[in-house]
């Protein structure tokens, strides 16, 4: 497999909605991905509706487009989309 | 890249040099520093390169270094500190200090997560606090060097911003992980406790933790996507029906107990093994790891500087080692 990490993916890709959601899960390496994801699923949790849904993701995704070059990120970036090669 | 113990009259010497200083110390000492480019909180306990130590004449001290960019220091109140996040840089790091118990301290542990932008840029920093022999007595406080102000509510800040080639992270260390026990939820968001969810049936979490007498030297864990995140106990009133927590606990997040340590300095050794420590630029611990741990003249390799009444990565934190690291050429 190749080291280099996947490109970000748009928000229409349902990975982000997955990782909200607890569909799909991953062992994550980044620290802030970590807390930012676990405090997205708990609003989503709390207030259960599409809206929110979408708005968590796009939060999530947000972090990847400002701190995705970081090797952590990297990592975690490749890892959601591993499965899907 | 300097952080550590200086007299006051190093300090000084640093101050009216030009340097931006992050600082902590006992109220006495910061109250000795003349106006300049400095925040700081009170605290007389520290991670020094001798092992931990008490000391109400030094402070400590870590110089921001010359290749940041720009910085501003900001005082944020109660209600200003929602904004945080979004104030510090697109690429940079924040440093933030709040003093215990105060009301910025309990709406910035219990709101943060809603805050704009939470965890979309590293924010570190620490919750200010006292000898602890003076508590009850003395307020912690925090410290805006541009006008010398000392507050016992708010909090402080510095915002630094890094050249292109220079990059900043945060990381944690944390000695403790979920027990193989009871999981435990709560029906409010809170850092007082009456009623919990063990295993989805509701008990009396007073009566809980002393009938299977817990011992409370060691946290609640939660697994935040594969962070172990502590909230530490700070009383268990059993007539009173109450559990007071050094951090909130959060509706719909599974806790359990964490697995009892052997030995602090060990878990701790073995843990920072792994890490390269030069190009840690700020680094606190926990007073109750410093109590239990009984670090006091223990080494905590490489890592050096406060040891706090609460740490702040990303969020609020207990009894963990929080660090940030800047690297680049």
């Amino acid at each position: 497999m190749s080291s280099q990490p996947e490109s970000l993916r748009p928000l229409t890709d349902p990975v982000w909605m997955q990782l909200i959601s607890g569909q799909k899960n991953v062992d994550l390496k980044f620290l802030a991905a970590k807390i930012l994801l676990t405090s997205q699923k708990l609003k989503y949790s709390l207030h259960p509706s599409d809206d929110q849904l979408k708005k968590s993701a796009e939060q999530f995704r947000d972090l990847y487009l400002k701190r995705g070059h970081l090797p952590d990120a990297k990592r975690d970036i490749a890892q959601y989309f591993r499965r899907e090669k | 890249m300097m952080s550590k113990l200086c007299s006051v009259k190093e300090t000084r010497s640093l101050l009216l040099a030009g340097k931006t200083l992050i600082l902590a110390g006992e109220e006495d000492a910061l109250d000795q520093l003349p106006r300049g480019k400095w925040i700081a909180g009170t605290i007389p306990y520290f991670m020094t390169s001798d092992g931990g130590l008490l000391t109400k004449e030094q402070i400590f001290v870590t110089e921001v270094p010359e290749f940041v960019i720009n910085q501003k220091i900001t005082y944020y109140n109660e209600t200003a500190i929602k904004r945080v996040y979004e104030d510090g840089y697109e690429k940079g790091f924040t440093i933030l200090i709040i003093p215990a118990t105060s009301k910025t301290h309990f709406t910035f542990a219990l709101r943060a997560p809603s805050f704009p932008e939470f965890a979309s840029k590293p924010l570190i920093g620490w919750i200010s606090g006292v000898d602890l022999a003076d508590l009850g007595k003395v307020s912690p406080k925090i410290y805006n060097g541009a006008n010398a102000q000392k507050e016992t509510d708010g909090a402080i800040g510095i915002h630094c911003q890094l050249p292109p080639n220079k990059e900043a992270d945060i990381g944690i260390i944390n000695i403790f992980s979920q027990g193989a026990g009871d999981v435990i939820e709560f029906p409010a968001d809170g850092f007082s406790v009456t009623d919990a969810l063990i295993n989805g049936k509701k008990q009396d979490f007073a009566d809980y933790l002393t009938v299977n007498k817990i011992d409370t030297r060691y946290p609640l864990v939660s697994d935040y996507s594969g962070a172990m995140i502590n909230v530490s106990f700070q009383k268990v009133d059993v007539s009173a029906h109450h559990v007071d927590l050094y951090a909130p606990v959060f509706k719909n997040l599974k806790y359990k107990l964490a697995t009892p340590i052997e030995d602090y300095v060990a878990g701790f050794n073995s843990e920072l093994e792994k890490l390269d420590a030069t190009d840690i630029f700020f680094s606190c611990n926990c007073i109750l790891n410093y109590l239990y741990g009984k670090l006091e003249g223990k080494k905590t390799k490489g890592f050096v500087g406060p040891i706090t009444f609460g740490e702040i990565g990303y969020q609020l934190l207990n009894q963990t080692l929080a660090y940030l690291k800047i690297y680049g050429n």
